[in-house]
């Protein structure tokens, strides 16, 4: 299945480039779906606008499982995806299994489990920080950790200055995941550090991302829970537990996180934990600071999302849709090929913004264009 | 090696420059480091720069410098006692083999019974005249006798004394007679109890009437009947006056003019005359085996005055009462009969004390500095290799070479035939033809070992050589690395690693100041965190740990130990690669509970470890020798881990972390300025060892062992990894087992052994460390 990668920009509006983007993820028409009756997302309830929360579920087309993953008896889909809009300003997205994304598009809540009586907190599968608001609510708008509860907060842009600071987005989906990641401003000149009163009017920009995705073996680049590394069996003598993993990122350092979305066996998200350091049962698995990637030769070295685990297992392998590299090495929008896993052809990596003011720190680099033509290993 | 130690296992296998060594068992620091270096020696992978001892036992404090292992302080065990020292006395060890040179020592302690050495202190000084070396490799000649100096009297050319006793009263007579006894000796005339009554006619009686003697002098002679006695003083018996001034200044510092007669006369003491006395002590042996002291009556008094009118009517009567007047003296009984002048004066010594240094009993305090060889690292070889071209290279950079062997003529030290990258080649005109066939620097750029005595080899310059030309491949020049070894006390050891640049034969730790240089921010290259405090009384703040801080250091456990390191035994595992060398000190299971969780101390450093490697390729398995071929070091202390680059092809310095890290949060929640941390990514470097908890299970029910990857220098950005230890979760293997993994293409597998874990009841982090290949 071919890969496809989508760049837009000029968006002063929230709810008009998740129309956008909604287009795109639920789009029949691109070449090379495995299933062209269906887009790599179907739509499952809402609109785009304010107050409403729009639902999709993964279709065989990004998920090799998608259609092959008991929960009870009876519901068979594989994981969804949901943009929660606070307001015209604010939207939160939430990854889970339909038990938590149902039909209606009534998130279920995770809660406080006190004994006298469970209060919500924040919806099951939040990319964010845990919502610290009052009755399961982010926190009031002029704190700046809403920059962390909330996945995209454009309440400091009013209308009248909203052309002024134009959104953009990569999006890039495959037959293994979903890559999203949206900006504005001048990203290279702010950097993502959240003030309640900035002196750049650059400041305060987002940088937020997400990455759904099935690992892919380390050495072949097949996606886990496809038939290539089930030697084509099929899908009901899948062994592996297959987990979804969720990677995200406000910019800033030490506010990237990573969940695990569901696993055969594992029908609720997990909780999310820091990869920007080790904790326990917690790797690092991004280097947010300023870093070195020039070797000696004069090369450097892009590093793909490896240290995979869950709450239970240790996986040798890679989300192989997303890299990193230090910011100083390579400019934003700047494509690199890369050959890896044995494929055909090169791959293209696609680098976006730097994390740190002036163009430092972590930059990501985003898989844009697959190392072969048709990547069946899902199938 | 101390008695308590155990070998627990070693494996050497110096044919592949690899080595593992555990043992048990060690009480101290000391030990245990001493061991390190041992063993480090023994195995060749690293040789002696210089060790300054410092002596705190004998030497109270005194230093030297010693190129020779083992370094060891004297123990000057008393093999014999001897009799009639005093304390303070100064003494030389004579025929003292090797070590001819006056060796001094101080009587410490003497057994009250007779005086006999119990304990020395040992000095390296003649009171300022010149310094002895206290110590050296060899042992004395044994058992060496201890004999008197005699620093203030030499020109008589006598021994020192330790005493004497003037003012014989009696002794054998010169003419060989035996003696009268005292009272017939010329006894002093008493004059009077004060000058008044003296003057108004008092006189001595000298022989009547009849006089007290003491007991003694009665039980064995019989009484003096009339002032004689009716026996004879025996020839090994001599009276002298007494003194109750015993001073205790020691006698070999107290100049002639200020000594007090009889002064430390102790039974067990050799007698002799000096030059300028008369008598005959024919037995040089001759010591004192009693002193009786004794009240003797030396003379009468007679009070010619008369009588007052009320006691006699009579003015002529006068009264007649003697009165007898008595002297402290001392009767000395000596082994053998001697021939002495009455006056005469004689001196005395202690006799007999022999001591035995031949045993090495480890300092407390010393500084070893050692440097890298072949053994651990190929860019300290050197030697290379010599191989033949096997075909003729027309201006080509590829080269076939056959019948490689080690280089050199040494040969004592075989480190294998192998061609590293990086390796210079230079021409070794073996035909004598003086065709010099390699022009200008041409190096290894990457090599292809075929068999293991061929290779096919890629320059970095095209050549033209004739085939069966010898090239000589090797690091020119070698890129040595050292290693400081410090043991500030006997349970705080200091380790740090660097080039030449900064540890060299004075032993010592260049520091790093702050701007104003008035203030030490650290020391280079020194495991654990900045120390803080001193070294040693006098030094400044930042020379060495502090004994609070126990992640300064690498092991600093003096408060918690104490005197009592039997409790908590050290353990040592030391590996030794081609590549590099891995060393972990931990106490025994008490690194499995840790005491912070489990015994409520305040820090936790039972297993310190560090590891000084050359990274190798993640495919091949290669060590990085060329290009800036940085050596990297890792270390923990405390549990906090530290990684430093200990230097470069062109940088001499192993490398510091920046003043802070706030942007690194550590597990422990502090920031360690200065340092870069290993396990948390920071500015230009990542992370690269998980100290937590951790998940190392995959599904198939196995776990994972990861190498130590995403190393960077402060310049660049390295694909390498460390492989002489690896990671995984401590849940899934326990410390002291060992597991096989087959790497980097090769044809067996290694094996690993399990570390104690970072946290406790066998949770966290399981490092596990090369243990065979």
């Amino acid at each position: 299945m071919a890969l496809l990668s989508v760049t837009r920009h000029g968006f002063a509006n929230v709810n008009v480039m998740m129309a956008n983007i909604s287009a795109t993820l639920i789009d029949t028409t691109h070449p090379g779906l495995q299933d062209p009756s269906r887009g790599y997302f179907q739509l499952v309830s809402g609109t785009h606008t304010s107050g409403n929360t729009v639902t999709y579920a993964a279709t065989t087309n990004i998920d090799p499982l998608a259609s092959y993953q008991p929960i009870g008896t009876t519901i068979t889909s594989g994981w969804r995806l949901a943009f929660i809009h606070h307001d015209d300003n604010r939207m939160s997205v939430a990854t889970a299994t339909e038990l938590q994304i149902p039909n209606s598009g009534n998130i279920t809540y995770f809660g406080t489990r006190t004994l006298t009586g469970t209060s919500p907190v924040a919806p099951a599968g939040l990319l964010g920080a845990r919502w610290t608001g009052i009755g399961g609510t982010p926190v009031a708008a002029t704190d700046p950790k809403t920059f962390e509860e909330v996945f995209l907060n454009r309440q400091h842009v009013p209308t009248t200055m909203a052309n002024s600071y134009p959104m953009s987005y990569t999006l890039t989906l495959s037959n293994r995941g979903i890559f999203l990641c949206i900006w504005d401003g001048s990203q290279e000149e702010a950097g993502q550090f959240y003030e309640t009163t900035p002196t750049d009017y650059f400041a305060n920009g987002p940088l937020k991302w997400f990455l759904i995705q099935r690992p892919v073996d380390r050495v072949t680049g097949h996606v886990r829970g496809g038939s290539a590394l089930r030697n084509g069996a099929p899908q009901n003598q899948e062994t592996s537990r297959c987990p979804v993993f969720c990677v995200f990122g406000s910019g800033a350092p030490n506010s990237y996180r990573s969940f695990v979305v569901r696993e055969m066996d594992v029908l609720t998200p997990s909780r999310p934990e820091l990869i920007s350091v080790t904790d326990d049962d917690a790797e690092a698995m991004i280097n947010p600071y300023q870093q070195n990637s020039i070797t000696e030769s004069g090369e450097f070295v892009v590093s793909l999302m490896t240290n995979l685990i869950t709450s239970r297992f240790r996986y040798t392998d890679e989300l192989d849709m997303l890299g990193t590299v230090g910011a100083d090495v390579i400019g934003a929008g700047t494509e690199i090929r890369t050959r890896i896993y044995g494929e055909s052809q090169d791959r293209v990596y696609t680098a976006l913004y730097a994390n740190m003011p002036s163009g430092t720190g972590l930059r990501l680099m985003v898989l844009t264009q697959n190392g072969v033509d048709v990547e069946n290993s899902h199938v | 090696m101390p008695s308590s130690v155990r070998t627990v296992i070693q494996n050497l296998k110096p044919n592949k420059k690899f080595a593992y060594i555990e043992k048990s068992g060690f009480v101290t620091a000391a030990e245990c480091m001493f061991e390190m270096v041992t063993d480090l020696l023994n195995i060749g992978a690293m040789s002696m720069i210089a060790s300054n001892i410092t002596d705190n036992v004998n030497g109270a404090g005194a230093t030297f410098t010693s190129t020779a292992w083992p370094i060891g302080v004297r123990d000057y065990q008393i093999v014999s006692s001897g009799s009639g020292y005093t304390v303070g006395e100064k003494l030389l060890l004579k025929n003292a083999g090797a070590n001819s040179v006056p060796y001094s020592a101080r009587v410490a302690t003497v057994w009250s019974t007779n005086n006999g050495i119990r304990s020395l202190t040992m000095s390296n000084g003649k009171n300022g005249q010149g310094e002895y070396p206290l110590y050296t490799s060899s042992a004395i000649v044994q058992p060496c006798q201890l004999v008197y100096t005699d620093d203030y009297r030499q020109e008589k050319v006598l021994p020192q004394t330790s005493g004497w006793f003037i003012n014989l009263r009696a002794v054998t007579n010169i003419d060989g007679s035996n003696p009268d006894c005292f009272f017939s000796a010329n006894l002093d005339y008493w004059r009077g109890p004060d000058a008044g009554r003296t003057t108004r006619g008092s006189r001595i009686l000298a022989t009547t009437p009849a006089l007290n003697v003491w007991n003694a002098w009665r039980s064995t002679y019989g009484p003096l009947v009339n002032g004689v006695s009716t026996g004879r003083l025996p020839g090994n018996v001599i009276l002298c006056q007494t003194t109750t001034n015993q001073a205790t200044v020691p006698i070999g510092e107290v100049p002639d003019e200020v000594r007090t007669p009889f002064q430390n006369i102790k039974v067990g003491q050799r007698v002799f005359l000096e030059c300028d006395e008369d008598g005959v002590i024919s037995n040089a042996n001759t010591t004192i085996v009693n002193i009786t002291t004794v009240k003797a009556v030396i003379g009468l008094s007679y009070d010619t005055r008369p009588l007052p009118t009320r006691i006699s009517p009579l003015a002529s009567e006068v009264r007649e009462v003697f009165k007898e007047h008595e002297e402290d003296l001392y009767m000395i009984q000596l082994s053998h009969p001697v021939t002495l002048s009455r006056g005469a004066n004689v001196s005395v010594q202690g006799l007999g004390a022999t001591v035995d240094n031949t045993v090495l009993s480890l300092p407390d305090e010393f500084t070893t500095v050692l440097e890298s060889r072949g053994a651990c690292d190929p860019l300290s070889d050197t030697l290379g290799v010599l191989g033949t071209v096997v075909t003729a290279v027309d201006n080509s950079n590829v080269v076939n070479i056959s019948s490689l062997v080690v280089g050199g003529s040494g040969g004592a030290v075989n480190y294998g035939s192998t061609v590293y990258e990086g390796q210079q080649i230079n021409n070794i005109d073996t035909e004598g033809d003086g065709v010099t066939s390699v022009t200008g620097v041409t190096t290894v750029l990457s090599v292809n070992m075929t068999s293991a005595t061929t290779a096919t080899v890629t320059m970095s310059s095209n050549q033209t050589l004739s085939a069966g030309k010898t090239l000589q491949f090797r690091f020119d020049p070698p890129q040595y690395w050292r290693l400081l070894v410090r043991l500030q006390n006997k349970d705080t050891a200091v380790v740090a690693a660097g080039t030449s640049t900064q540890f060299n034969e004075t032993c010592t730790i260049p520091a790093i100041y702050n701007d104003a240089t008035t203030t030490i921010t650290d020391l280079s290259g020194v495991m654990g965190t900045v120390p803080t405090g001193i070294y040693k009384t006098g030094a400044p703040a930042g020379t060495g740990p502090l004994a609070s801080e126990t992640r300064q250091g690498f092991i600093n456990r003096t408060t918690r130990v104490q005197n009592h390191g039997q409790a908590v035994p050290l353990n040592s595992i030391l590996s030794v690669s081609e590549r590099g060398m891995f060393f972990g000190a931990y106490e025994g299971t008490f690194s499995v509970l840790q005491k912070e969780k489990v015994m409520n101390n305040a820090t936790d450093n039972t297993f310190n470890w560090f590891l000084i490697q050359r990274p190798v390729n993640r495919t091949t398995g290669k060590v990085l020798t060329k290009g800036n071929a940085p050596l990297f070091c890792i270390n923990s202390v405390g549990y906090a881990y530290h990684k430093f680059i200990v230097r470069e092809t062109d940088i001499f310095h192993p490398s510091q972390g920046p003043r802070k890290t706030s942007n690194v949060q550590l597990p422990d929640g502090v920031v360690h300025p200065y340092r870069t941390p290993a396990d948390q990514h920071s500015n230009d470097s990542f992370g690269m060892i998980n100290s937590s908890n951790q998940i190392a299970l995959t599904e198939d029910n196995k776990y994972l062992i990861s190498f130590l990857q995403n190393l960077t220098t402060a310049r660049f950005r390295y694909t390498e990894e460390l492989d002489m230890i690896a990671q995984t979760s401590a849940d899934v293997l326990i410390g002291g087992v060992d597991i096989n993994i087959t790497a980097y293409q090769e044809s067996t597998p290694r094996t690993y052994r399990g570390l104690p874990s970072n946290k406790p009841y066998n949770t966290g982090l399981r490092l596990v460390v090369l243990k065979n290949i």
